[in-house]
């Protein structure tokens, strides 16, 4: 049986600086969801350049809406709006809690967290967005 | 002072990172992906400034080379969405307007037929009217 190595806190500086990096998607994430949930309609809302051009809808298209019919609580209207928009609200929510509670418990994570954070980051975004991708192709 | 000048590029870098790993991750989303090129211009500023403030203080690049690998990846794959929608967009514009050209000759072409035909009629009828006036009229030898 291998020894189990120790796992070494962050240092301080490395502390701050994930705490920036953290706060800042929390911050870019919350903004997104403010602006899904309560700015995202009328002249707000995104353009899309396929559907002006062409007038068919893009694997994309209604997705704000979708979110912010999650955001609402209305589940069934979201899944409605676009098929692809539950995996998407489920990545963002994840990330969002994710990032806020890494943010308080900064102090208490060991020093192997950048790289598991990055690996689990990823495969969850190849997890929820790879249908999306992968619709238009 | 001297610390917070040290791990300045630290800090700028873990913003480039940020920026550039949204860049990267939108950029690869349909239709919304090259709207990634603003944060992946932003991010690729931010971990080439990190990147040199790293060289002088002598401090790990770890941060800037990922923020710039992510950037430059992010970056091109928008500015190819980017490129690729507007192809799209001349394509069909083109298309539409050989479509109304077309449509448009037709119609002139008919209304050229209908215009001729009118004429045609306009002409018999008047070739008719020429010669029940010269039946009525006696020519100037036969009255002789």
């Amino acid at each position: 049986m291998l020894p189990s190595r120790p796992l070494r806190p962050l240092n301080k500086m490395d502390r701050r600086h994930y705490l920036l990096f953290n706060s800042l998607i929390a911050g870019i994430i919350g903004i997104m969801f403010l602006y899904a949930g309560f700015f995202a309609s009328g002249n707000m809302s995104v353009a899309c350049a396929y559907k002006l051009a062409t007038g068919k809808e893009c694997a994309t298209c209604g997705l704000t809406r979708s979110l912010t019919a999650f955001l609402h609580g209305r589940w069934s209207e979201g899944r409605a709006w676009n098929e692809f928009g539950l995996p998407v609200f489920g990545f963002f929510a994840v990330q969002f809690v994710a990032r806020t509670v890494m943010m308080f418990a900064t102090t208490h994570l060991p020093e192997s967290t950048f790289k598991w954070d990055g690996i689990a980051s990823l495969l969850l975004f190849l997890l929820c967005f790879a249908p999306l991708i992968f619709a238009q192709l | 002072m001297s610390q917070n000048q040290s791990t300045a590029y630290k800090t700028v870098g873990i913003v480039g990172l940020v920026l550039a790993s949204l860049a990267f991750l939108f950029s690869f989303v349909p239709c919304l992906g090259m709207y990634a090129v603003w944060p992946g211009v932003a991010g690729l500023v931010l971990s080439v400034i990190a990147l040199v403030m790293a060289g002088r203080a002598n401090g790990g690049k770890g941060i800037a080379i990922t923020a710039l690998c992510l950037a430059v990846v992010g970056t091109g794959v928008a500015v190819y969405q980017y490129i690729t929608i507007s192809k799209g967009v001349e394509e069909l514009s083109k298309a539409l307007d050989t479509e109304l050209r077309k449509s448009s000759d037709s119609l002139l072409q008919a209304s050229d037929v209908k215009d001729g035909s009118v004429e045609k009629s306009f002409e018999e009828a008047q070739k008719a009217i020429d010669s029940l006036n010269n039946a009525a009229e006696p020519t100037p030898a036969a009255a002789q």
